[in-house]
């Protein structure tokens, strides 16, 4: 009983401290809530980490919810890099929320209640409270997407995306009502017997009921053709929500995906490839298509994100064929693409601190002459985001598709490498854009502070993340990452 | 099409589910041009006024204040979650402590809540002074 609740109390925490925040939100008085939120959050993550490594798989409660929550050395992964995610997001963006007015106390209850709903959904263990802690998330962050109120665009953005998304929301609870009138539970262990217990041709209606959840699932991580929202409305949030939903958000959904497809529905996985493999190809040229037609560093970021989505989506493939080493390079590429879209749009977010402009590809012009450390930094986040060797982006991909190869998938690897040389275009345009133009205004410098230090860092992440293993041998390398994910993905079978 | 699973008992189905969508979409269309080529296009100023069951059509002589939505909605909240009390009230010697304490900790989110909108100024009606 006690020990359950330890393990629950990183989730208690982050719930109570989003209530002390949401109360304290009507109060004048000068109130870092931003450091609170992050201290906050910076417990809960130090309490997860006292975890980490430990194999350990509970049911919390089991007397009372049944095995709808489970603790596992896989949420356990998952809630970190959550939790980390938040921090990081909330601290990059320092800078940001005092610069504007209209960040008070109940953006960071809700930002802590979205937190909230993508922890829970990393360990849920059963379809409908998987819905609810998907309706958590979501819907603090339709709140979130629409919280400058006074600015159009961010209010169509928010309109946008609670239309399509609930109803995504609602094809989930379709897909749930087949999948339990085909097997008579949402509990993911007793469909997973069901699915062992009978021949394989007659999961018709599973079927049927699990490409539902799939299209939610697909919808919330932008993959085409679901992507209708994702530029407009990670353009019309601010952008520290545009980050929590790029990279944070992702990690929570891939927990859910990797729990349902990886555990449960694998023996299935013949009838999942198909789809999945369409959906790549798909995902992979609409992606770029979108991403090539930005003129916005802030849209062509979204669009981009729709192409790395479509890069896990091929390891996604890779497992259900078979080859479950690949789910490791998901969580790898999950970090990987934190660290390097969080640092460009860090960027993105501390020039709109310092200097109120929409940032377009022309804006950048001599940007490498005006800002050179600023440039410095965005060309190696672009670099990383490019996949281009000694960054952690490269060694993303080199995992994602040498997971594919191994599962025969040689055409969408094919396709993944040439996306990924298309996708230097658009991120080389940028770089090109800061270095080939003269400007007109003299240098610039800004000192340390939370920002600035932590774009840094971001930066430094994304080299060591590609060169660390040959250059500090006594310092955890990227091998450490693969081997802990490795190690989190055992406690799932 | 060798893989096309004719011998399914519900392959007559789908074929007539499909061609019930073809023989649908192909009356409404066909209804809509022949409605558009032969109505009488007429807009004469009575036949365009709003019908009412006898009466003058009336105008909302005010606006009515978006606090009413609000007030609905606060009431639908607070309201709803009684639903819940009742059946842990029938069951209360069944739940014991432990539903005793349940119930307290969902109470207590809802003061939560409560207090949140009382403070937000949710529960004051602004616009009538």
């Amino acid at each position: 009983m006690i020990y359950e609740l330890f393990l629950i109390l990183p989730m208690m925490l982050i719930v109570l401290g989003a209530l002390m925040l949401m109360l304290l939100s009507h109060r004048e008085a000068p109130l870092n809530r931003n450091m609170l939120s992050v201290l906050i959050l910076a417990l809960a993550f130090g309490l997860t980490l006292s975890r980490l490594g430990e194999a350990h798989s509970v049911f919390v409660f089991e007397a009372i919810f049944g095995r709808s929550f489970i603790v596992d050395s896989f949420s356990t992964l998952f809630d970190l890099m959550i939790l980390g995610g938040a921090m990081l997001t909330l601290l990059i963006n320092h800078d940001y929320f005092k610069s504007r007015h209209y960040f008070d106390g109940d953006f960071f209850a809700l930002v802590l209640f979205a937190v909230f709903g993508m922890m829970a959904l990393s360990h849920a263990h059963e379809l409908i409270s998987a819905f609810i802690s998907l309706e958590i998330a979501s819907l603090s962050i339709y709140a979130l997407v629409g919280y400058n109120s006074d600015n159009p665009k961010s209010r169509e953005a928010m309109m946008k995306y609670v239309v399509l998304g609930s109803l995504a929301g609602a094809l989930f609870m379709l897909g749930l009502a087949l999948i339990y009138g085909a097997t008579g539970s949402t509990e993911l262990g007793a469909i997973a017997a069901h699915i062992a217990a009978h021949p394989q041709d007659a999961h018709t209606m599973l079927i049927i009921g699990g490409f539902f959840v799939m299209v939610t699932l697909f919808f919330k991580i932008g993959a085409v053709p679901f992507h209708a929202w994702v530029v407009d409305v990670y353009h019309g949030a601010p952008l520290p929500v545009t980050m929590l939903m790029a990279s944070t958000f992702k990690i929570a959904l891939f927990a859910v995906i990797l729990r349902i497809y990886l555990g449960d529905f694998a023996a299935l996985g013949d009838f999942w490839s198909l789809p999945l493999q369409i959906l790549c190809v798909l995902t992979l040229i609409g992606g770029s298509f979108l991403a090539l037609s930005q003129s916005n560093i802030k849209r062509m970021l979204a669009g981009s994100s729709v192409v790395h989505a479509g890069y896990m989506l091929i390891a996604l493939n890779a497992i259900t064929l078979g080859n479950f080493n690949a789910s490791e390079s998901i969580l790898f590429y999950l970090m990987s693409y934190f660290i390097s879209s969080v640092g460009a749009f860090g960027i993105l977010s501390f020039l709109a601190a310092h200097e109120h402009k929409q940032l377009t590809f022309e804006d950048f012009k001599g940007f490498g002459y005006s800002h050179p450390y600023l440039a410095a930094m965005m060309s190696i986040f672009m670099l990383s985001l490019a996949g281009f060797p000694s960054t952690i982006g490269f060694l993303g991909k080199f995992y994602i598709f040498t997971g594919a190869i191994e599962a025969g998938q040689i055409a969408l690897a094919a396709l993944g490498i040439f996306v990924a040389f298309v996708s230097i275009f658009y991120y080389f345009r940028l770089i090109a854009t800061m270095y080939f133009y003269d400007t007109p205004k003299t240098e610039q410098h800004f000192g340390f502070d939370t920002t600035t230090v932590l774009i840094l860092l971001m930066a430094i992440l994304s080299i060591w993340g590609g060169i660390g293993t040959a250059l500090l041998p006594y310092l955890p390398t990227p091998d450490a990452l693969i081997e802990l994910s490795r190690h989190a993905i055992t406690s799932l079978d | 099409m060798d893989h096309m699973n004719v011998a399914n008992p519900y392959f007559g189905v789908f074929v007539l589910f499909v061609l019930t969508f073809g023989a649908f979409f192909a009356t409404t269309v066909i209804a809509r041009l022949a409605s558009r080529a032969m109505a009488a296009k007429d807009t004469e100023k009575l036949k365009l006024t709003v019908y009412e069951c006898g009466p003058e059509v009336t105008k909302q002589p005010n606006r009515i204040s978006p606090q009413f939505y609000l007030f609905a909605l606060l009431f639908l909240l607070f309201d709803v979650e009684i639903v819940f009390m009742f059946p842990w009230a029938i069951d209360f010697k069944l739940l014991g402590w432990f539903g005793f304490v349940e119930m307290m900790l969902f109470i207590l989110l809802l003061a939560v809540g409560f207090i949140y909108a009382w403070k937000k100024g949710a529960l004051e009606w602004h616009n009538i002074k």
